[in-house]
């Protein structure tokens, strides 16, 4: 889908489907997705990913795409720094803890999320899954598959280590292109194809009207349901132009 | 062109280490049992079907005055195994540094791969060591092998078992090199020495089945000794 908003051109677009895993077992899609317009001149694309083994991933997962939508609205009301890291890590993660009374650890999910706030760009991921962005000439990739043979998947749970919590700011941000997955997906993406991945995913969603692209996108799922049995969710946001 | 060229073709590896005792001692029973329990497990993961990825074995044996990598990791269909044989001293720090190495080469191990296992089968101790046998695990957790491999980013997260196939065994250099809160498993004769594999290939098998063979946790107690900040 694309808009016009406040003179920028504005590409989103977004697919979740449940995985067989949690079919089976009647779990309902665990992984949650927001991409759009928070508020003028702040846009948030978010994925997340629950915990299959907490009793509440669904809501876990809901919940870290409001704390993102929240945290967008602070950056653009100033309430938050956006040069601040650690001011943005422990926003994330009280105010997804504030979503619960307590047993936190039964809501635990994944989070990749990209904000654009009037030309500052926050990217975060705590736990698997992918994020690449365009921002400018300058691309950025964000996963934990670099990092060999993670033996624990590292979540928003009761307690969450700094180090498990990756955030990159960028100021100056005019153009974004920007795609969130969760594991489902980038586990069988090959990294080094990740470039031509973006601008094909890009020119697909752009140009290519919408039963086209659907069918499309049904034939890459059917082909990674053969892969594997996870929920699979993918977010692209594409911000063009001067604000 | 389509959304599924960008997926990744070859096939995720579980690799599977096996350490290997070739000492003296181990000759006549314990080598040929060695030698049947390799054989049978290799013949057992070539029949596993419908699995997300492919075994890779490699066989480091560490005996008479050397270590040698008798099979870099290589899918099991392709392993053409040849026996071991029995003399000599036991070098296992120095096959504990080889295995290190391996795991922590990329082009060896791809980032994508699964967890590799580890595998010691020792029946003595380790000759290479500085002051002789019969040290306490703290002292063999000192150890430069031991330590590099328990610090190393890849290494010390692998799925690690021992076996301990005679009562001369020093079980504290095998609980050393375990060092995740499991214990050697020890094998008293030929037949031990089979179940034990049997146990080795019958959980590499369910991990490669399971729907995160990343996923140890029941084998693997890992304790994460790094400091870092928490976020409340």
């Amino acid at each position: 889908m694309i808009d016009m908003e406040d003179e920028r051109k504005v590409i989103q677009f977004s697919y979740s489907e449940i995985g067989k895993r949690h079919e089976e077992l009647n779990l309902g899609n665990q992984d949650t997705v927001f991409v759009g317009k928070v508020c003028n001149d702040t846009y948030c694309l978010a994925v997340a990913d629950g915990v299959s083994s907490c009793k509440w991933a669904k809501k876990g997962s809901e919940a870290a795409i409001d704390t993102v939508k929240r945290l967008a609205l602070k950056l653009s009301e100033s309430e938050l720094r956006t040069d601040d890291s650690d001011e943005i890590r422990h926003f994330v993660v009280r105010d997804w803890k504030n979503h619960f009374d307590d047993s936190w650890n039964d809501y635990g999910t994944t989070l990749n999320f990209v904000v654009w706030c009037n030309g500052d760009v926050i990217i975060g991921q705590i736990g698997d899954g992918l994020i690449v962005s365009r921002l400018g000439d300058e691309q950025i990739l964000v996963t934990d598959m670099d990092e060999f043979y993670t033996v624990e998947t590292y979540a928003l749970v009761e307690v969450v280590l700094k180090s498990s919590f990756k955030v990159r700011m960028e100021k100056n941000v005019k153009n974004v292109i920007a795609i969130a997955m969760t594991d489902g997906i980038s586990k069988e993406l090959d990294l080094e194809a990740i470039d031509a991945f973006q601008r094909y995913l890009v020119t697909l969603v752009k140009e290519k009207d919408g039963k086209e692209r659907d069918i499309e996108i049904e034939l890459w799922m059917n082909h990674l349901r053969e892969k594997n049995d996870d929920d699979k969710t993918i977010g692209l946001l594409v911000l063009e132009g001067e604000a | 062109m389509g959304l599924n060229d960008f997926s990744i073709t070859k096939e995720r590896a579980l690799p599977i280490f096996i350490l290997a005792d070739t000492s003296g001692s181990m000759e006549g029973e314990k080598i040929q049992a060695l030698n049947k329990a390799i054989q049978e497990m290799i013949v057992s993961l070539r029949n596993v079907n419908d699995i997300r990825g492919v075994f890779k074995v490699s066989i480091i044996t560490f005996g008479g005055d050397k270590v040698t990598v008798q099979q870099y990791p290589t899918d099991v269909n392709d392993i053409d195994f040849e026996e071991l044989e029995a003399a000599g001293q036991t070098p296992m720090g120095e096959a504990i540094s080889v295995v290190t190495e391996l795991i922590e080469d990329r082009e060896i191990i791809k980032s994508k791969d699964y967890l590799p296992t580890v595998v010691l089968i020792s029946d003595g101790y380790p000759t290479d060591y500085p002051d002789g046998a019969g040290h306490s695990v703290s002292d063999y957790l000192e150890w430069e092998p031991i330590k590099i491999m328990q610090e190393g980013e890849r290494s010390k997260k692998c799925m690690r078992v021992a076996l301990s196939v005679d009562s001369a065994t020093d079980l504290n250099m095998l609980s050393a090199f375990l060092n995740n809160g499991s214990k050697p498993m020890a094998a008293n004769d030929a037949a031990d020495i089979a179940k034990a594999f049997q146990w080795i290939t019958m959980s590499s098998i369910n991990r490669m089945t399971s729907t995160n063979p990343n996923d140890i946790q029941s084998f693997l107690k890992w304790k994460d000794e790094d400091e870092d900040e928490v976020i409340i």
